[in-house]
């Protein structure tokens, strides 16, 4: 079995509706079975055991375990309240708190999917009864629950270090421009849109007593990836070490604080935490098997060798590499996509001069954007669901957010200052 | 028989949900409890480490098996959703049973594997590294009682017992 038939193999099972880990176990159990060498087979525990047993991809649960916390405590209503009060007032003001509250939430969540079913059932109603067209509102609560994904924590960015064995500490500071960019340019968007379709202008509450109350609340956001990467500059923790303090961050603030979490909740946010691991890290044990069968057949070098000569200069490489993801994504979880083919475009990306920190957030980034873009994509399901829309109103609203992420993505390939700046003036990669 | 085997089927999968939750919280406290004291103690232990990865391969093997009794994995599920619904459970127990024979597969091989490993000693834990390995084998067997119970329930929905 060559790889070819081991890649036909792959996406007719894909295609066919098989669970996408057991999709890249199959055929990877079909590669070794039909190799010729039957002693291979042995391999495919060996490969699922060493994709999981890493240290740094411990933060991964406790990061969601963390997430799931927050989400449980209702600080997602606060940050709405706050950020209602600050820049609610101007035009198409609601849509540009749905974009603010989740830029704010990201500092506490490691994924897209994890604030979007709340802020969706929040924002979507609230904002239809201010008169905003369904197909809008839940285009940018889709669009803007990306940034989850990507402000630190994030837990493809661990996937990614992990995989590319870069440091967590310096993706983490390189992710904070491009993700704060991200909510601008959607700002952006938003405000273009609303002069346009003259979405409503309304009257805000303002007290002071309320807007002491809600800093105090936005604080609590904001401080969280502010101590992660200030720790692990400093070496008060590793990052695994530091996710685990977020979950005793996350149960003080939420116990003692905002006072919203009760002991009865802990068995379901825990199952929760439990099974959103469990189905990322069995995608990821696949995914590591999948990946010895590309090493295998030196998948790296055989890219590098196929595009040599078309593709040498930056701007070439930045644009194959982008459009491939984005074909990616269409189809595979972000996770999928990094672990099987950030490798195999590494050395293109190198030759090229992009730092691996540079290109892992310009991946990373793109892969996201799949989650929104049909026709499979988690973070578009969930929206279409709760929204009740069908995919396609939804995805045409989505067309211009995944326009400027698109725009966003070649920028972080071509402008290396973007991400590197910050890890550089924190010591963490070198200058 | 059926209703029987099914709250059997059901209480392991309750039960290996509440192992992962308990997973979870001890690798969160064993983390919490080694920056603790290595910050205002100033001592750690080297074996929590090792814990806590194997823990992690656990907790993920365990939930995994729990997904599949769910059918909660991720898939790309355009084809069945297009399907009608006699179709689509024809086609989701048709994708049973490669899985089920891979599982098989999987079981032995990961036995094997497990069983080479059982002299090799986890430098600071000091058991044997067996114990991390079991986690597949385990998730095999008990992705092979759910996968062949959901077929079962399958057989059923295609002949019309349940919805």
């Amino acid at each position: 079995m060559g790889i070819v038939e081991f890649i036909v193999l792959f996406l007719a099972l894909l295609a066919v509706g098989l669970p996408i880990g057991f999709v890249m176990l199959l055929s990877s159990a079909a590669y070794f079975l039909l190799s010729g060498n039957p002693l291979f087979l042995r391999m495919l525990p060996e490969k699922m055991f060493a994709g999981i047993d890493v240290f740094v991809l411990m933060a991964i649960p406790f990061f969601l375990l963390t997430g799931e916390i927050m989400n449980r405590a209702q600080l997602t209503d606060r940050l709405f309240t706050f950020c209602n009060m600050l820049i609610g007032r101007l035009r198409g003001g609601l849509a540009q708190v749905n974009v603010l509250a989740s830029v704010m939430f990201a500092g506490v969540t490691g994924v897209a999917l994890g604030d979007v079913a709340a802020l969706g059932k929040m924002f979507i109603p609230a904002m239809v009864r201010q008169g905003y067209d369904k197909p809008f509102t839940a285009a940018i609560t889709a669009a803007s629950s990306l940034i989850g994904a990507i402000i630190p924590p994030s837990t493809i960015i661990i996937i990614y270090a992990a995989v590319m064995n870069v440091s967590v500490g310096a993706m983490f500071a390189a992710a904070i421009f491009p993700g704060l960019l991200l909510g601008v340019a959607m700002m952006g968007v938003v405000q273009w849109l609303s002069w346009k379709r003259q979405y409503p202008k309304v009257h805000v509450e303002v007290t002071p007593m309320g807007l002491a109350i809600g800093f105090r609340d936005a604080f609590f956001a904001i401080i969280m990836p502010i101590i992660i990467i200030r720790g692990i500059i400093v070496g008060w923790f590793t990052p695994t070490e530091a996710a685990a303090i977020c979950v005793v961050y996350s149960l003080v603030v939420g116990t003692l604080f905002l006072r919203t979490i009760r002991l009865a909740d802990f068995p379901s946010i825990l199952s929760t935490a439990s099974l959103d691991t469990a189905r990322l890290f069995f995608i990821i044990a696949g995914a590591s098997a999948v990946s010895w069968v590309f090493a295998m057949e030196n998948m790296p070098a055989l890219v590098t060798s196929l595009l040599a000569g078309v593709a040498e200069d930056r701007l070439t490489v930045v644009l194959i590499i982008t459009a491939f993801f984005l074909f990616c994504g269409l189809w595979l979880d972000a996770s999928i996509s990094i672990i099987l083919f950030a490798p195999v475009v590494l050395p293109l990306a190198l030759k090229a001069g992009l730092h691996p920190v540079q290109l892992g957030i310009m991946l990373i980034v793109n892969c996201v954007l799949g989650l929104i873009t049909p026709p499979v994509g988690n973070v578009l399901f969930v929206v279409s669901n709760v929204a009740r829309l069908g995919i396609g109103a939804l995805s045409r609203a989505l067309v211009p957010f995944i326009g400027v992420g698109v725009a966003v993505v070649l920028l972080i390939g071509l402008w290396p200052d973007l991400t590197l700046a910050l890890p550089r003036a924190f010591g963490l990669i070198r200058p | 028989m059926y209703d029987r085997v099914k709250r059997l089927v059901d209480g392991l999968s309750s039960a290996v949900m509440i192992v992962c939750n308990v997973v979870l919280v001890i690798m969160t406290g064993v983390i919490v409890m080694l920056v603790t004291t290595r910050n205002f103690m100033g001592f750690s232990y080297a074996w929590s480490e090792e814990l806590t990865r194997y823990l992690l391969v656990w907790l993920s093997m365990l939930g995994a098996a729990v997904l599949l009794r769910r059918d909660d994995h991720i898939a790309l599920d355009l084809l069945p959703n297009a399907l009608p619904s006699k179709a689509r459970v024809g086609l989701v127990l048709a994708l049973r049973l490669p899985v089920l024979a891979f599982l098989a597969l999987l079981l032995q091989q990961s036995w094997l594997t497990a069983i080479a490993r059982a002299t090799t000693r986890a430098p600071a834990l000091g058991v044997s590294i067996s114990w991390a390995y079991a986690a597949i084998p385990v998730m095999a067997l008990l992705m092979l009682v759910f996968g062949a119970f959901n077929v079962w329930a399958d057989l059923r929905r295609l002949r019309g017992l349940d919805a």
